[in-house]
């Protein structure tokens, strides 16, 4: 149970980053831990287990995006709001809350590498080092990846965006 | 920190002696002097290559991916889901026990006709060799047996053997009264007879 507690909310927020899809999201984060349990015996402590789950995840994902044929999708409005940092605040007219809202649909637009990256830095709160084990990358690559995410958001959210994020 | 960067001119050599078509900064996050500082656990902080609005930004980012709601019972969900496959998997692992007590008779099957099988390849024939009858007093010679030849030759002795068959013994007595016509071997084949 503790495994489950500690760990579901954050692989389903991680899966649910990537695939826009709360329903696919928990169906694959069950998915994942049915696999983990039944595969609990088997697991040999190589690594750290916090990179064996994701990854199982991940796979699950990208399996289960390939089975039904689902492409990184545009963010779509409805979407948004159903994954959007708490709807509360989207409607208030905080504009920390707007600029959340306009991160969150920048990200979407991410390549789907570098939105892996960002989604398992912040959301999984994992290393770099540990997200190149989940993603079977080099860690340059992966730090690359970042580097670029940020850059390239920064970029698209323009300077005077930000300096009024800044102020809030 | 600025000071320690490499002017426009040795940058551009640097890129050029290594090939590098990368920007400077690009290239200098690769350095193992800009790599960040990995922590066991949780974000790193970023390297000194990220500028303090990058830092802002990638703050941000963070707290926006984390305030992605989670459905309500969702870990009990998934615990039940997975402790019901847990349950699966445990029964398909343990047999029922009139399973067992198949799996042991049929084992106790093979095992008693492999031991069969065993004997009745190795083991002492139980029945007498082949169809010839051996050649024994208790037993009626065949139609064509000489016995008056036998009985010339003195040759009962050949039937106590119990080893020859009826065409053997026809054969030895044969010898036996060949012998008798030669002098020279009779000797010694009345010793061996007697």
């Amino acid at each position: 149970m503790r495994l489950v507690q500690d760990f579901s909310p954050r692989v389903y927020r991680v899966v649910l980053a990537q695939c826009r899809d709360p329903e696919l999201a928990e169906e694959v984060t069950q998915s994942t831990f049915c696999t983990v349990v039944s595969k609990l015996s088997e697991y040999t402590e190589l690594g750290r287990f916090e990179s064996w789950l994701f990854r199982i995840a991940m796979n699950r994902l990208r399996d289960e995006m390939r089975r039904r044929s689902r492409q990184a999708l545009p963010v779509a409005e409805d979407t948004l709001k159903a994954i959007s940092p708490a709807a509360e605040q989207q409607e208030s007219p905080a504009e920390g809350a707007e600029v959340m809202g306009r991160l969150h649909e920048l990200m979407a637009e991410l390549p789907e590498a570098e939105q892996q990256v960002l989604h398992l830095r912040h959301v999984a709160e994992m290393n770099f080092k540990t997200i190149a084990q989940v993603l079977d990358q080099p860690l340059g690559t992966v730090l690359a990846r970042h580097f670029r995410a940020i850059k390239r958001l920064r970029e698209r959210m323009g300077e005077s965006t930000m300096e009024r994020s800044d102020d809030v | 920190m600025m000071s320690e960067k490499p002017d426009k001119k040795e940058r551009r050599k640097m890129q050029s002696d290594t090939g590098d078509s990368r920007s400077y900064g690009e290239a200098d996050m690769f350095s193992s002097r800009n790599q960040p500082d990995i922590r066991p656990d949780g974000p790193d902080p970023l390297g000194t290559d990220y500028e303090p609005r990058d830092r802002d930004l990638d703050i941000m980012v963070g707290e926006t991916l984390r305030q992605m709601p989670v459905p309500e019972g969702l870990v009990d969900r998934i615990h039940a889901a997975s402790m019901e496959r847990r349950q699966q998997a445990r029964m398909r692992f343990t047999p029922s026990r009139t399973a067992i007590a198949t799996k042991r008779l049929a084992l106790a099957a093979c095992v008693a006709i492999a031991a069969v099988a065993a004997f009745w390849l190795t083991g002492p024939s139980l029945v007498p060799m082949g169809g010839s009858q051996i050649a024994s007093s208790d037993v009626e010679p065949p139609v064509d047996f000489p016995l008056e030849m036998l009985a010339e030759a003195d040759g009962s002795g050949l039937l106590a053997s119990h080893d020859l068959t009826w065409a053997e013994a026809h054969e030895e007595l044969l010898s036996i009264l060949e012998a008798e016509n030669d002098s020279d071997s009779w000797g010694y084949l009345a010793v061996e007879i007697h």
